[in-house]
């Protein structure tokens, strides 16, 4: 099936009827989310009114812009006129842009919004239009992208000193906590900009741990003042010091891109070095967001990226890669057979000593009389967390999960700038 | 800048010749916005909110561990008393303790208002606080008010590193609002407790999760609250002296009381962002 792209001017009526009391009183109405306030039409009674815009002196209303869309109000010339009985139609012209899976005689069907009116004849239903459009002005979409890499030294922490009125554990220690900030970017935003922040490029998550030695933490969180990106840093020091350490963020803060209220971007344009159209939605200055499956910046993610059990954490990061998952670094004792450590070995392996693995893939006592190893003092750790987020853990090198599997599932999904 | 169309694609370049559009990849846009909660919330005392979660230890799951010794002896350490022959005397070494604790609580937040329709990824955005500040938790235990989290007797205070609410005082009153927006896509840790070795005692967190839509509902978006905690015994043990020839003492009337106290528990509050998106084909 061909593609069609189509960019031209429509007419979109925002209100038709009669004009309530509470609009009689403030002479106003709206705000409707549409721009530049030149593209504005209003008709009363079936008369057409002039527009502040095109006559500055002599005009019957003006439009009056906010974040939250265009308001009609109306002049004090012509608010005697007002009633409550009479017919209003407030519409506005466009020019929009469609990219869609057909050619050019399906065109009317594609050129409704998504929250096409009520009463609208259009014979595709909103999920079927999605289902066949590349590209639609009426859309909401996320682009114009601000992005920085920051490396933050975060300075060392040094331990708490012994203090005999609060214990920890059986021994006396201080508590030392304490905070900073660092600015990662600032931003053209507002308060409400979504934003993602990943480290040593993978997915940030909020509040973990990013340097653990004994009982002393240190944690982040990012978050947005309204003008910045800042991460937040959490320490807390028992009896061990928390050496320097550096982490490089990499932020991303998204736009919504919507109308214009540049009057002169309600037309199409083409320059040397630019295009756009449809009020500004298309426009080559902006970098959108596209779905990426190879080589992604960031993910956007469905589900949860944690699970908890018996106090203990496993993180996988959106992109399937297991993040966070502590093993219990405790020496204990196991089989060694001719230099290799046989913690992991499974029933029925090639060089299996000793009895199978258990669910955390732990080898306990037994052992070959053919291939009789001895019994040594190990430091390798087993997985502190015991559920099946991910899959079974077990030792430090068995994840549970893989990255393409994760994705592929649709826990999340890749995104590129 | 630059169109391209081969092979029935449409490309479209900056002037950088950075890909701006390509119909050969979808593009992500929002189809609904649903804001729970206000952003402009305050509080003065600890609250939870329609949209937050008050986390405690039920009263079951806490008890306390005594251990009885049993010692002979004359005369044992109390003045101006003369006992004639051996009488027995009972000790006790009382500890508080707590059993392995897993909880979620789920609240729905959003639903797309289209049955049957789903979204391909959600985006959520929030202001999360921790109220349990006001003169509670740490600070009427440390006395020290640097210390303004729920603490447990033996691994110390929560640590959390969400941002800490805004606080301000009028006229002695303490006002707490939302510092700031954060990404709460996924999971976020609320608090955590380590032990002496470094394990983590007890865990808390926030996650987001989308519940594909039926034929008569959209997609939903909940807030799951999940609480985690291991096992654990007080090291702080208590010794208690009975009295003579009393085989048994009654725990429930020992001085330590019940297990826990209120600084175990901690109130969150927050207000979300949903966004609800779909991709182009």
């Amino acid at each position: 099936m061909s593609k069609t792209f189509w960019a031209g001017p429509e007419v979109k009526t925002l209100f038709t009827g009669t004009l309530p009391q509470s609009n009689v009183n403030s002479a106003s109405i709206g705000p409707y989310s549409e721009y530049p306030s030149i593209a504005f039409r209003v008709s009363y009674n079936g008369n057409v009114l002039v527009n502040q815009t095109t006559n500055p002196t002599s005009y019957d209303y003006s439009i009056s812009q906010s974040s939250s869309g265009s308001t009609v109000n109306f002049h004090s010339s012509f608010v005697s006129n007002l009633n409550t009985s009479d017919t209003l139609i407030v519409s506005v012209e466009v020019v929009d842009c469609i990219i869609y899976n057909g050619d050019y005689t399906t065109l009317d069907q594609f050129k409704l919004l998504a929250n096409d009116p009520a009463g609208t004849t259009n014979p595709l239903t909103y999920s079927q239009k999605l289902d066949s459009l590349y590209f639609h002005s009426g859309l909401s979409y996320l682009g114009g992208t601000e992005t920085a890499t920051v490396t933050v030294s975060h300075p060392a922490r040094t331990a708490a000193a012994a203090n005999a009125t609060r214990k920890h554990a059986d021994t006396s220690y201080n508590l030392l906590e304490g905070s900073q900030e660092y600015t990662l970017i600032n931003h053209s935003g507002d308060i409400n900009s979504p934003f993602i922040v990943t480290e040593s490029n993978e997915q940030l998550m909020q509040g973990l741990p990013i340097q653990s030695v004994g009982a002393s933490v240190r944690s982040v969180a990012a978050y947005n003042t309204g003008t910045s990106i800042k991460i937040f840093e959490k320490y807390m020091t028992h009896a061990v010091n928390l050496p320097a350490v550096s982490k490089t963020y990499t932020v991303y803060v998204f736009n919504f891109l919507g109308n214009s209220t540049d009057s002169t971007e309600n037309n199409l344009k083409i320059t040397s070095t630019s295009f756009n159209a449809a009020g500004g939605r298309l426009n080559t200055d902006y970098k959108y967001l596209r779905k990426e499956t190879t080589s992604p910046d960031f993910y956007f993610s469905k589900g949860k990226t944690a699970d908890l059990m018996e106090g203990k954490i496993k993180v996988i990061s959106p992109s399937g890669k297991v993040s966070f998952n502590p093993v219990n670094v405790a020496p204990f004792w196991q089989f060694r057979h001719n230099g290799w450590n046989l913690i992991n070995y499974q029933a029925g392996g090639a060089n299996q000593l000793g009895e199978a693995a258990d669910a955390y893939g732990r080898v306990f006592g037994g052992g070959s009389a053919t291939y009789a190893g001895f019994i040594y003092q190990s430091s390798i750790g087993y997985a502190l967390y015991r559920g099946t987020f991910g899959g079974v853990t077990g030792g430090d090198d068995d994840e549970g999960t893989t990255i393409s599997s994760w994705v592929s599932s649709g826990n999340s999904v890749g995104i590129k700038i | 800048m630059s169109f391209e169309l081969s092979n029935n694609n449409l490309l479209i370049k900056n002037s950088s010749n950075e890909v701006i559009f390509n119909t050969s990849t979808p593009m992500p846009h929002i189809i609904q916005k649903t804001v729970v909660g206000s952003p402009t919330t305050t509080w003065t005392s600890n609250t939870a909110g329609a949209y937050g979660n008050h986390f405690t230890f039920p009263l079951a799951n806490q008890y306390v561990l005594g251990h009885m010794t049993t010692l002979q002896g004359y005369n044992y350490g109390e003045p101006n008393v003369t006992y004639y022959g051996p009488r027995l005397r009972n000790f006790y070494r009382v500890s508080r303790a707590l059993l392995p604790l897993e909880t979620t609580t789920s609240t729905l937040l959003a639903t797309l208002n289209i049955a049957g329709m789903n979204a391909d990824f959600i985006l959520v955005q929030g202001g999360l606080a921790r109220t349990s500040v006001w003169g509670y938790g740490g600070k009427s235990a440390y006395n020290d008010p640097t210390f303004d989290a729920p603490f447990q007797t033996d691994y110390g205070v929560f640590n959390s590193a969400v941002p800490p609410m805004t606080v301000t005082t009028v006229n002695g009153t303490l006002t707490g609002s939302y510092n700031g927006k954060m990404n709460l896509s996924g999971t976020t840790v609320l608090e955590s407790v380590f032990t002496a070795n470094g394990e983590q005692w007890l865990t808390r967190t926030l996650s987001l999760r989308y519940v594909p839509a039926t034929t008569t509902s959209g997609g939903k978006v909940y807030a799951d609250w999940q609480h985690s905690s291991n096992r654990w015994e007080s090291d702080q043990q208590e010794q208690v002296l009975g009295s003579y020839n009393n085989n048994y003492m009654n725990l429930a009337y020992s001085s330590t009381g019940q297990a826990f106290l209120g600084e175990y528990e901690s109130y969150w509050d927050a207000t979300f962002d949903i966004y609800f998106g779909k991709f182009t084909i």
